[in-house]
């Protein structure tokens, strides 16, 4: 029983004596002080430890304070690299240029996503002619082949719609592509010799020349209409007499004799050409007469024009665009070099027409990308960018998009670490 | 510039706003390190790279008391040269240099040479005690005793708990205690009332 009562003074003690030093810093709860207290109580022993204990915190509080060696502030060499590297990351040294740089990016994407977009390269709609306006559209998907087109127009029956510029543009690129330089060549001498002998009647040609391209248009446009490379094949092939549709058509089945030989030589130069495209000659229907004049309507533009208003004219050009073309015909000769030289797979009658049609359809569409006559090869050139820009309309959603969602999480990340700083 | 100022500063890399930081600090800090540490040299050294890396982190001070976050800073060096100085033993930590270097430090040059004296003589003793004292312990009783922290900024700063600096200061100052009444290294008049007298 003794035992037990000391055991548990024993442990009052111990318990007290962990507690003096929290006593002394009046951080103990009422319970642990009455404890303490308690226990002083009954113990001298333990007071004598909390008086030494008392005295030994007095000595360490009176301990005298020392004085700073030296000071110690930083200097830029002692923390150089890390300031370098604050004030390179700080908001205002490099947050506020990525920012606007970020900003600079978007707005030029966006003004060459505007400046590029399929709408601006097509003619307005009120300068185009009702036909045009209202024809279904044969190519309207961007990414449609030019092959495909050419199937497609080369089934449709006499009487085509028109058809919209981008397609062709494309038809115009695969006629471009068709035509090898050799030939070219061969095209350009027989051109050349025509143009000669052509030259003594040379208002009267012009006139000829004018009222043959209006029939020539129209029948390249009402006949073959989409396909320059179609209508070229269907006049090598086939001696069978043409569709007349239209009473152009039927002025047309009447040519001049001055003229016959120089498109029976197209026609044979036609024949060249087929073997370039040999399986489209299958589809043959027409005259070597209406066929060259075919011929030279719509493959000069398809050379070398890369608007796509060349091509698909309406079936009935109206007679205030044939005098418009007629004028602008006969101001500018025949004898062009340029237009000679340029129109490289165009026979010599067709060429004053191609010009005639030219300066026909310049005056219909105002706004569409000029074309270069000076060689072939700013032709291709032509193509080529006109294949850039159509590569960069397709794309350039898609890059845009890619930009802003890059753009973004890099705002999103500057955001983050400047809020972060602060 | 007041102290919230400055940190603000400082925390968008401005050095001279620290200085300041520095300049209101470095009395506490040297101190703490010197208590610590027990060695002018290796207190300075402790100080001036606590201040480097204090600078170094200053964006992740969140608020509230810069005094406290200053100081862990500070008893963290402190920490990790004791730790790298048990690893390797050096001359600069025995007490007879700290003591030879102690002696111009000591401030309030007004008191009399005897008193003076017999402080910087008490002074030696309990820094010398202090010194066998194990880092943890030693820590808690500089910063409770000698620099007056509250419990609660002590459990902040050595990033413990109040129950945790409660028993290591109870312990700390006991063995002192012990430390110098064995040890006998107190002045006739200074030393402890003997518990079996």
């Amino acid at each position: 029983m003794m035992k037990q009562e000391e055991n548990g003074h024993t442990k009052l003690i111990e318990q007290a004596r962990t507690l003096l030093s929290p006593y002394l810093d009046d951080e103990v709860t009422p319970a642990e002080r009455e404890l303490v207290e308690t226990v002083l109580a009954q113990s001298p022993e333990l007071q004598t430890e909390l008086e030494n204990l008392q005295a030994t915190v007095n000595l360490v509080r009176e301990l005298p304070r020392v004085s700073a060696p030296r000071p110690f502030t930083l200097t830029e060499t002692e923390v150089g690299l890390t300031s370098v590297e604050r004030k390179a990351f700080s908001w205002s040294t490099w947050l506020k240029p990525v920012m606007g740089g970020l900003v600079v990016v978007i707005a030029v994407l966006i003004a060459v996503a505007y400046l590029l977009r399929p709408g601006l390269l097509q003619p307005r709609p009120g300068l185009l002619q009702p036909s045009q306006q209202e024809a279904p559209s044969v190519a309207h998907a961007p990414d449609q082949s030019a092959e495909s087109v050419a199937e497609e127009a080369a089934e449709a029956p006499a009487v085509a719609p028109a058809q919209e510029e981008r397609a062709g543009e494309e038809e115009a690129a695969v006629v471009e592509t068709v035509v090898e330089p050799g030939e070219v060549e061969k095209v350009v001498e027989v051109e050349k010799e025509v143009e000669v002998a052509e030259e003594p009647p040379a208002e009267p040609a012009a006139e000829e020349a004018v009222t043959l391209d209006t029939g020539a248009e129209t029948k390249s446009a009402s006949e073959a209409p989409p396909e320059p490379e179609v209508s070229k094949a269907e006049a090598v092939s086939s001696p069978q007499p043409p569709p007349t549709s239209s009473p152009v058509m039927e002025m047309l089945a009447q040519p001049e004799p001055v003229e016959e030989p120089a498109a029976a030589e197209v026609a044979e130069e036609g024949i060249a050409e087929q073997k370039v495209a040999p399986e489209v000659a299958q589809e043959a229907v027409v005259t070597p007469t209406t066929a060259a004049l075919a011929t030279a309507t719509a493959t000069p533009f398809a050379t070398a024009t890369p608007s796509p208003m060349t091509t698909p004219f309406p079936p009935t050009a109206t007679p205030t665009e044939v005098e418009v073309g007629a004028e602008r015909s006969l101001e500018q000769p025949v004898d062009d070099g340029a237009t000679a030289t340029s129109v490289a797979t165009v026979t010599p009658p067709p060429t004053v027409l191609a010009q005639a049609t030219r300066t026909v359809e310049q005056a219909q569409t105002p706004i569409a990308q000029k074309p270069d006559f000076t060689s072939t090869a700013s032709s291709s050139e032509v193509q080529n960018r006109d294949g850039r820009e159509t590569s960069l309309i397709t794309l350039l959603p898609t890059g845009l998009m890619i930009m802003l969602v890059v753009g973004g999480i890099l705002v999103a990340v500057l955001l983050w670490r400047f809020f972060r700083q602060r | 510039m007041n102290e919230a100022e400055a940190i603000k500063a400082a925390q968008n890399g401005k050095l001279s706003a620290f200085n300041q930081l520095v300049m209101l600090h470095q009395g506490l800090a040297y101190n703490v390190a010197y208590r610590i540490m027990g060695d002018t040299d290796a207190a300075a050294d402790a100080t001036q790279d606590a201040f480097v890396k204090a600078f170094k982190s200053i964006e992740q001070y969140k608020g509230g008391s810069f005094k406290s976050w200053l100081m862990r800073i500070v008893t963290n060096t402190c920490y990790d040269q004791l730790r790298y100085h048990k690893r390797r033993p050096t001359e600069a930590l025995e007490g007879e240099e700290a003591e030879a270097e102690y002696t111009p430090h000591l401030i309030d040059d007004a008191e009399p040479p005897e008193e003076m004296a017999l402080r910087h003589e008490l002074g030696e003793m309990l820094q010398q005690a202090i010194n066998l004292l194990p880092p943890e312990q030693r820590m808690v009783l500089i910063l409770s005793d000698a620099e007056g922290f509250s419990y609660q900024e002590i459990a902040d700063i050595t990033a413990s708990s109040l129950g945790t600096v409660k028993s290591r200061l109870n312990r700390a100052r006991t063995k002192l205690r012990d430390i110098l009444q064995q040890q006998e290294l107190l002045p006739a008049h200074y030393r402890l009332k003997d518990k079996d007298r």
